[in-house]
C-alpha cells in the first residue's frame, strides 16, 4: 500500500483513539468539578434537613446548640469554584453539561446564603458574616483583582463566608438577589446586608467593613 | 565543450560561451503582471488570520493543525519504516571519477583556509582538484590564497554572488563530478569516498551530504545543530527514499557535469540557487540522492539576528521558487514529489507561519488577560506566588493538547533517529537545545517566514 495511504488510515485511527482519550479526560474533569459542587449541594440540603429537624426542638437555645454542633462540611472557596467552572469549561473539548452544573451550583449557593441569613437572625451567637460578591464573568479585570483581595482577606477572617455570584449569568434567582441588594455594577460587595460602593474594594476597606459586622478579621 | 547557460527569464537552456550572466547578483523579478494582486491576496490572508484568531476558538485551530501535523509526521514515519531506514549504500564504482571541488569565496579569510585544508585532506582514489573562485574579496584573502599550494585560484574582479562564482568555476572545469563547497564548510576525510558511489545511474544529477554544524558554541548554534541533524539527517534520508529531495544544500553538494550540460548552470538571479537547481532537476526527471554517511561540517549563525537574516534569505528564495515552480505543486505528473514533498515542505511553511501567528496572538491575548488586573491595580491584584497564591491543577490544561502530544511523540522518535544518524548519544547538554527546538524555534521560524512573506511580496530589495 502507498505509504501516504497508510499514513492517512493511521491518522484516522490515531485521531479516533486520541478523541476517546480526550473525551475521557473531559469526563474526569467534569467529575472532579461535580464532586466539588456536590459538597455545596450536600451542605445546602443538610442545612434544610437540619432546619426541619430543628422545628421539633422545643427551645431556641437548644436549636442554636443543635445547629452549632452539626459540624460543617468543608468551606468551599466559593468564588474559586465559580472560576474553576469557567476554566474547565474552556479547557474541555467535548461539550458537557456545564450549564446544568453551573445552575445547580449557583442555586445551592443561593440556598446556603439564604440559610446563613436566617440562622444569623435566629441564632446571633453563632453568627457568620456573609459576604456577597457580585462579579462579571467576561471582560472584568477589576473583578479578577477583587478575587485576589477576597482570597487574602478570607485567610485573615474567622467568622465569614463568601458567596460569589456572576451578574452576567442570566439566572432569574440571581437577578432577583442582585435587584434586592441594589447592585449597580461589578464588582460589588455586600457585607451582611450593607452594600459597599460599586467597584474594587482594597484589603483595608474590606477588613474594616467585615470587622464592623463582627467577622473578627486580623 | 558547449556549456549551456540557464536563462532565468525564459527558463530555457541556451548555448553560450560559458561566460556568466552579465546582470550580476540581483533579486529575480517576479514576472507576474498581477503582482499587486498577489500583495493584496497576501494581506487579505493575514487579515483573515487575525479575524479567525479573534473569532474562532483556538481549540479548533489547534486541533486542525494537530491533525494535519499528525498526518505529515505519520507519512514520514511510514516512509521511514517502509525502507528509508535501510542503509543501502551502493557498491564502489569500477572507476572513480575525477572530481573538482569549487569553493566560492568572498571576504572569507577567517574560514577559507580551513575549508581548503579539509578539502585537501579528503581521501579519494580518483583525482580531486580544488578550485577557489574569489568573488572580488577585499579582505586580503585572495592574496593569501595565492600562497596556498595544491589549489587553482581564480579571481573575479567584480562581486556577483555565489551562483555566479560557482558558474564561473563550473564553466572552467572538465571533470565529470563537480562539488560545490561553501567557504566555511569542512568535509570529513571520507566524504567523497562515501558519496561518489551514489552516482550510480545515468540521470543522477546530484548527491547531497549530511550537513552538520561545526563546533557549536552557544545556544543559538546548538539549537541549529539539532535542527540540522533532524532536517539534513532524518528528513532528507526519508524524503530521498522516494526521490523527493527538494534542495541540494548550499554548504556542500556534488553534481554531475552532465546535469549542468543538459539543464544549465545555477540561476544567478535567484536568492537560493541550491533550491532552484534541485527543483529544476526534479522537473526534468533528474534524481537527487542523499548519502547520510558522508558528512560535512559548516559554520552557522551565532546570533538570532544573523540567523534571522539567513532564514529570511532561505524563505524568500523558497517563496520565489515556489511561485516559479508552482505548476509542480500537487501535480501527479511529478509523483510523490509533486503531491506530497513539495506541498509539505514549501507550502506548509506558509501555514505553519499562520498557525504560529495564531498561537502568538492567542498567547498575547492570554497574557494580556492575565496581566490586566495587575495593570488595573497592582496592589490589589498581588504578585502570584508571593502575595497571592497560585492555583494550578492538571485539569486546567486544554484537552486538545492531547492531540498535540501524539504529534510530539512521533517527533520525539524522529529526534531519536536523528541523533542515531549523527552518531550522537542524547545527553543532558542536549535537553535545552531540543526543548528550544520544540518551543522557541517554531515561533522564531514562523515569525521569520511571515517577515519573509511580507518582504517578498512588497518587492523589498534583498541585502546579504
Amino acid at each position: 500500500m502507498n505509504p501516504f495511504a497508510k499514513a492517512a488510515i493511521l491518522t484516522v485511527v490515531v485521531v479516533f483513539f486520541a478523541a476517546i482519550l480526550v473525551a475521557q479526560v473531559d469526563a474526569w474533569r467534569t467529575q472532579e468539578l461535580r464532586s466539588s459542587i456536590d459538597q455545596v449541594v450536600l451542605q445546602s440540603e443538610s442545612n434544610r434537613l437540619m432546619q426541619r429537624m430543628a422545628d421539633l426542638i422545643p427551645t431556641q437555645a437548644q436549636k442554636c446548640a443543635f445547629f452549632n454542633s452539626s459540624g460543617e462540611l468543608s468551606k468551599v472557596r466559593a468564588y474559586e469554584l465559580a472560576t474553576r467552572i469557567q476554566d474547565y469549561q474552556r479547557a474541555n473539548f467535548f461539550g458537557s453539561d456545564y450549564a446544568e452544573l453551573k445552575q445547580t451550583y449557583f442555586i445551592s449557593l443561593s440556598d446556603l446564603y439564604l440559610f446563613t441569613m436566617e440562622q444569623n437572625k435566629e441564632c446571633p451567637q453563632n453568627r457568620e458574616t456573609p459576604l456577597l460578591y457580585f462579579y462579571r464573568e467576561q471582560n472584568c479585570p477589576q473583578c479578577r483583582a477583587q478575587d485576589a483581595v477576597l482570597e487574602r482577606v478570607a485567610a485573615r477572617c474567622g467568622r465569614m463566608r463568601i458567596f460569589a455570584f456572576p451578574t452576567d449569568a442570566n439566572y432569574p434567582f440571581l437577578s432577583a438577589l442582585a435587584g434586592k441588594m441594589s447592585i449597580k455594577d461589578a464588582p460589588q460587595l455586600v457585607v451582611g446586608e450593607t452594600p459597599m460602593p460599586a467597584g474594587l474594594q482594597d484589603d483595608g476597606a474590606l477588613v474594616r467593613a467585615l470587622n464592623a459586622d463582627g467577622a473578627s478579621c486580623q | 565543450m558547449d556549456i549551456k547557460r540557464y536563462d532565468p527569464k525564459t527558463g530555457l537552456v541556451v548555448s553560450g560561451d560559458g561566460s556568466v550572466a552579465p546582470a550580476g547578483f540581483d533579486r529575480s523579478r517576479l514576472e507576474f503582471s498581477a503582482k499587486m494582486d498577489l500583495v493584496a491576496v497576501g494581506l487579505a490572508v493575514l487579515a483573515l488570520a487575525v479575524i479567525v484568531v479573534l473569532t474562532i476558538s483556538y481549540q479548533l485551530i489547534f486541533l486542525t493543525y494537530s491533525i494535519v501535523t499528525i498526518f505529515i509526521f505519520l507519512s514520514y514515519l511510514m516512509l521511514w519504516l517502509d525502507g528509508a531506514w535501510r542503509d543501502d549504500s551502493p557498491p564502489p564504482p569500477k572507476k572513480w571519477p575525477d572530481v573538482t571541488l569549487i569553493i566560492p569565496s568572498f571576504n572569507s579569510g577567517h574560514t577559507i583556509f580551513d575549508t581548503v585544508a579539509a578539502c585537501k585532506r579528503l581521501k579519494y582514489p580518483g583525482k580531486v582538484s580544488i578550485t577557489v573562485v574569489d568573488d572580488g574579496s577585499t579582505d586580503g584573502s585572495c592574496e593569501r590564497l595565492k600562497k596556498v599550494e595544491g589549489i587553482l585560484l581564480m579571481r573575479k574582479e567584480k562581486n556577483e554572488g555565489k551562483a555566479a562564482a560557482l558558474n564561473w568555476g563550473i564553466s572552467r572545469t572538465a571533470t565529470p563530478i563537480i562539488g560545490c563547497v561553501d567557504s566555511d564548510t569542512y568535509p570529513q576525510e571520507d566524504a567523497l569516498l562515501k558519496a561518489i558511489p551514489y552516482f550510480d545511474g545515468p540521470k543522477v544529477g546530484s548527491v547531497v551530504l549530511f550537513i552538520c554544524v561545526h563546533q557549536p558554541k552557544n545556544w543559538v548554534q546548538r539549537m541549529q545543530e539539532v535542527e540540522y541533524w533532524i532536517s539534513f539527517g532524518f528528513f532528507f534520508k526519508t524524503v530521498a527514499s522516494i526521490g523527493g529531495l527538494y534542495v541540494t544544500p548550499g554548504p556542500m553538494a556534488l553534481y554531475s557535469r552532465e546535469m549542468f550540460e543538459n539543464l544549465g548552470h545555477f540561476d544567478e538571479q535567484n536568492l537560493t540557487e541550491d533550491l532552484e537547481i534541485a527543483l529544476r532537476m526534479q522537473r526534468h526527471g533528474w534524481s537527487i540522492k542523499a548519502c547520510h554517511t558522508s558528512i560535512a561540517f559548516t559554520e552557522v549563525p551565532a546570533t538570532l539576528g544573523r540567523l534571522f537574516r539567513q532564514r529570511v534569505r532561505w524563505f524568500r528564495g523558497g517563496i520565489m521558487n515556489m511561485l516559479k515552480y508552482s505548476d509542480m505543486l500537487l501535480n501527479p505528473k511529478y509523483g510523490s514529489f509533486g503531491l506530497f514533498v513539495l506541498p509539505i515542505t514549501l507550502g506548509s511553511g506558509f501555514f505553519s507561519a499562520l498557525f504560529i501567528f495564531w498561537t502568538l496572538l492567542n498567547y498575547l491575548r492570554a497574557a494580556w488577560d492575565w496581566a490586566l488586573p495587575w495593570l488595573y491595580n497592582p496592589i490589589a491584584a498581588g504578585i502570584p506566588g508571593i502575595t497571592q497564591p497560585v492555583h494550578m491543577g492538571l485539569y486546567m490544561y486544554d484537552s486538545t493538547l492531547l492531540f498535540g502530544m501524539v504529534g510530539f511523540l512521533v517527533w520525539a522518535y524522529f529526534v531519536h533517529k536523528s541523533f542515531e544518524m549523527a552518531k550522537e548519544t542524547p545527553k543532558l547538554k542536549h535537553v535545552v537545545p531540543v526543548g528550544l527546538m520544540l518551543w522557541f524555534y517554531p515561533l522564531f521560524i514562523g515569525l521569520t517566514f511571515l517577515a519573509s512573506y511580507v518582504m517578498e511580496f512588497s518587492g523589498r530589495k534583498y541585502k546579504w
